[in-house]
């Protein structure tokens, strides 16, 4: 679960995320969307512990991302909008250097790596740097970093950007498949269509303000989320 | 012509970036100035010094031609490792070249790049003698003139020069499926051919003092372009100006019109190689589980040797470690030679001190070894994978620091350890030597991380802009100067009191207060430093 209360973050004067509380529940998936310099990747990298913010609590889990950062962090998995991973690394290596780092066992990495390479279809190119990657083949490799140590929060930033169609698909059923198993599901998209077929919540934030929080029906009503996010971007 | 003014523009903009601080760091802008201005500082007191005796001979120019002879040397030396970094593979690449504009105006900017970086880094050494020829001679008008002319065009030869061999290494490099290693290789045997050459050029030397007619001969001779500045200053002709001129123009020109072709051509080479040598037909996976810091030191140690121009600037101290313990072990009679006067006098009993000098090259190169100086910035955005990992933050920084231990300390004991059998150094003492082994990379590997913390650049367009043309490298280089300057004047201080024994004793105690005192800083302030860190 992640809990925001009250969160600020200023940048000198500017104000990217203006006192925005919301939750999400366990099994949840919830879709945060917001033009650009919205405030989006701001909440994300607040969230994540990545950045410091002003005010207000989150938690994760019950945890204080603030208090316990290390705690919060064992049990969450972070997929950037723009995937900088150690290029000069083996895709295996890096792989390996994450699971090493959220002590994976030997068992379980070596499971869910061929489970995962073969289900992005990158089983036959883990050996191979990753700076000869393109960006969805680096974007696949931050997926199944993600996915490897089984987070119980999973929080990407446009996870869907530069992915060929079959590996959108395959993220999509894996969303649903964790949350079946619990875990809650927090990434922002411009994808609207995504995100109204597959989250139970979504949240639309402008300027730095939530200005609509709520499940998909509560948020759209009868009309499609696109027409709702014109509305109140205007 | 004005989109090669707006392109040149855009360039010396971003060649002044290493002075904008942002963040926190910006409260320390004026940083850059002071310390340059403490290095001007003390370069023209030193040949203040000089030129008193000068003076008397009326000499003064010898010390604007060996500042200019140094300064060539150095901006040589420092190209040819800098120079296939800044030049190929640049991230703009792309950029520019969709832009409508000439191939030869792309490679142009390229080396004016480099040109810009190395005119501020020799206008440092070369200012304050020039000034100091001036106090001292009061010459005309004329001699501004031309030295500021001087200024502008004495980084142009040897700039085309490290340019002519940076393209070579990359050219040979491209040439290899590991191109990143192959250069950090070719790199080092052309520094080391080199030296070899520069440690023969005595007798070539001692010919050229023996047929010189005058001062001024030796300088035309050793290095052309110096004599003609001295006659410039000294005997104004046009027609020395002009070929003064042309002598840096010309070169430059025809670097640029004959080598864009090749330039382009070995820089989609490298691409290419980029992406099909990379591919690994092996499908076998090592999939094997490591300790945590264990696996962050693999890491750091894959970045190191991925990247020549980080292992061959920060490496340097190890190979001068290296060569002075050979020097020390196999040609002492050589330093016994050096400090003893014409007259017998030992200015420095080099045998009956050993643990003593073996101390000093352990804090020298230590202290003028920095890896971790650049290991923050070099993680650009994917600090943020390293900010969202479950490790606390004084972990990282340590991790970090132990992957400067795993390359130094080793090396050091070995050579420790060769200079104990070959001395016959007594335990206690060999004891404290080693300890000191571990203690300075431990010291230098935490100033240069607090510093990189204080002034990251994670947005630097290649590694070369990291390495060389940072902040943080800057200021850890001149910490790391200060610090040795300061402890080789204690250790000679501690030695008028005591014995050579106990001189490496306290010596040892004070280390390690400093390296825990670092260390409480790193814990403390590091840690804040990096989790305000945002990319």
């Amino acid at each position: 679960m992640i809990e925001i209360k009250k969160v600020t973050k200023k940048y000198g004067n500017n104000i990217a995320v203006n006192n925005v509380s919301f939750k999400v529940g366990d099994g949840e998936i919830f879709a945060f969307i917001g033009h650009n310099g919205a405030g989006k990747t701001t909440l994300i990298k607040c969230i994540t512990g990545i950045q410091e913010f002003d005010s207000g609590s989150i938690l994760i889990n019950g945890k204080s991302i603030k208090k316990n950062p290390v705690e919060c962090k064992k049990e969450m998995a972070f997929v950037p909008d723009n995937p900088e991973l150690y290029e000069q690394m083996k895709a295996i290596d890096y792989i390996n250097f994450i699971c090493d780092m959220y002590e994976v066992s030997e068992s379980d990495r070596t499971e869910r790596i061929i489970k995962y390479s073969k289900l992005f279809e990158m089983d036959d190119k883990l050996n191979d740097i990753i700076e000869s990657y393109s960006h969805g083949m680096k974007q696949k490799i931050a997926l199944i970093c993600a996915l490897v140590h089984e987070p119980k929060v999973l929080i990407m930033d446009e996870p869907f950007v530069g992915l060929d169609p079959k590996a959108v698909f395959d993220v999509k059923e894996i969303m649903k498949k964790l949350t079946k198993k619990g875990t809650t599901i927090f990434f922002s998209t411009h994808i609207l269509e995504v995100a109204e077929k597959l989250c139970s919540r979504v949240g639309i934030i402008k300027k730095g303000e939530l200005v609509s929080v709520g499940t998909m029906k509560e948020v759209k009503g009868d009309k499609s989320l696109e027409s709702v996010f014109l509305e109140l971007e205007d | 012509m004005k989109k090669l003014i707006t392109l040149i523009k855009v360039c010396l903009k971003d060649n002044m970036s290493i002075f904008k601080l942002k963040g926190n760091a910006s409260k320390y802008k004026y940083l850059p100035f002071i310390l340059a201005l403490l290095i001007m500082s003390s370069f023209y007191i030193n040949a203040d010094q000089l030129m008193s005796v000068l003076d008397e001979v009326n000499l003064q120019y010898v010390i604007v031609t060996m500042f200019i002879l140094g300064t060539t040397i150095m901006t040589f030396m420092e190209g040819i490792y800098k120079s296939s970094g800044l030049l190929f593979n640049c991230k703009d690449d792309d950029l520019l070249l969709t832009l409508p504009i000439k191939r030869s105006t792309v490679f142009f900017i390229r080396v004016l790049k480099f040109y810009v970086f190395e005119l501020i880094f020799n206008s440092l050494f070369l200012l304050p003698a020039l000034a100091c020829y001036a106090v001292h001679v009061h010459p005309e008008v004329s001699y501004y003139l031309i030295s500021v002319l001087s200024l502008l065009l004495l980084p142009i030869i040897p700039i085309v020069l490290s340019t002519i061999v940076g393209i070579v290494i990359a050219f040979l490099s491209s040439m290899f499926k590991n191109k990143n290693i192959m250069q950090t290789y070719i790199s080092f045997i052309f520094i080391g051919i080199l030296l070899i050459v520069w440690s023969n050029m005595g007798t070539l030397f001692d010919n050229l003092l023996e047929n010189a007619k005058s001062i001024n001969d030796i300088i035309i001779k050793v290095y052309y372009p110096a004599g003609l500045y001295v006659n410039l200053i000294t005997n104004f002709k046009v027609l020395d100006l002009i070929i003064f001129i042309l002598l840096h123009v010309i070169p430059f020109i025809i670097l640029i019109i004959s080598l864009k072709n090749v330039y382009f051509s070995i820089n989609s080479k490298i691409k290419i190689v980029k992406k099909i040598g990379s591919h690994n037909k092996d499908t076998s996976l090592n999939i094997k589980v490591t300790s945590r810091g264990k696996a962050f030191i693999k890491k750091e140690l894959k970045r190191l040797v991925n990247t020549p121009v980080y292992i061959l600037n920060s490496c340097f101290g190890l190979v001068i470690y290296i060569i002075a313990i050979a020097m020390i072990n196999f040609k002492i009679d050589m330093f016994k030679d050096m400090l003893t006067t014409q007259n017998g006098e030992v200015l420095f009993d080099i045998t009956g001190n050993i643990p003593i000098v073996l101390l000093l090259i352990v804090v020298a190169t230590s202290l003028l070894t920095n890896l971790t100086c650049c290991m923050i910035s070099l993680e650009g955005k994917s600090i943020n994978i390293l900010k969202s990992l479950p490790i606390r933050p004084i972990d990282i920084i340590m991790y970090k620091v132990n992957t400067t231990l795993t390359v130094e300390v080793p090396i050091m004991i070995i050579g420790l350890i060769v200079s104990f059998i070959n001395f016959k150094i007594n335990i206690f003492i060999g004891l404290l030597l080693i300890i000191c082994a571990v203690i300075l990379p431990l010291i230098s590997g935490l100033i240069g991380i607090i510093v990189n913390l204080k002034f990251p650049k994670l947005d630097a367009k290649d590694d070369t802009e990291v390495v060389k043309q940072s902040m943080s490298s800057f200021i850890s280089v001149m910490v790391g100067m200060f610090l040795t300057f300061v402890s080789i004047g204690l250790v000679f201080k501690l030695k008028e009191l005591v014995n050579a024994n106990l001189v490496v004793l306290i010596a040892t105690l004070i280390f390690a207060i400093i390296a825990y005192l670092l260390y409480l800083y790193a814990k403390v302030k590091g840690t804040k430093d990096f989790e305000k860190l945002v990319v």
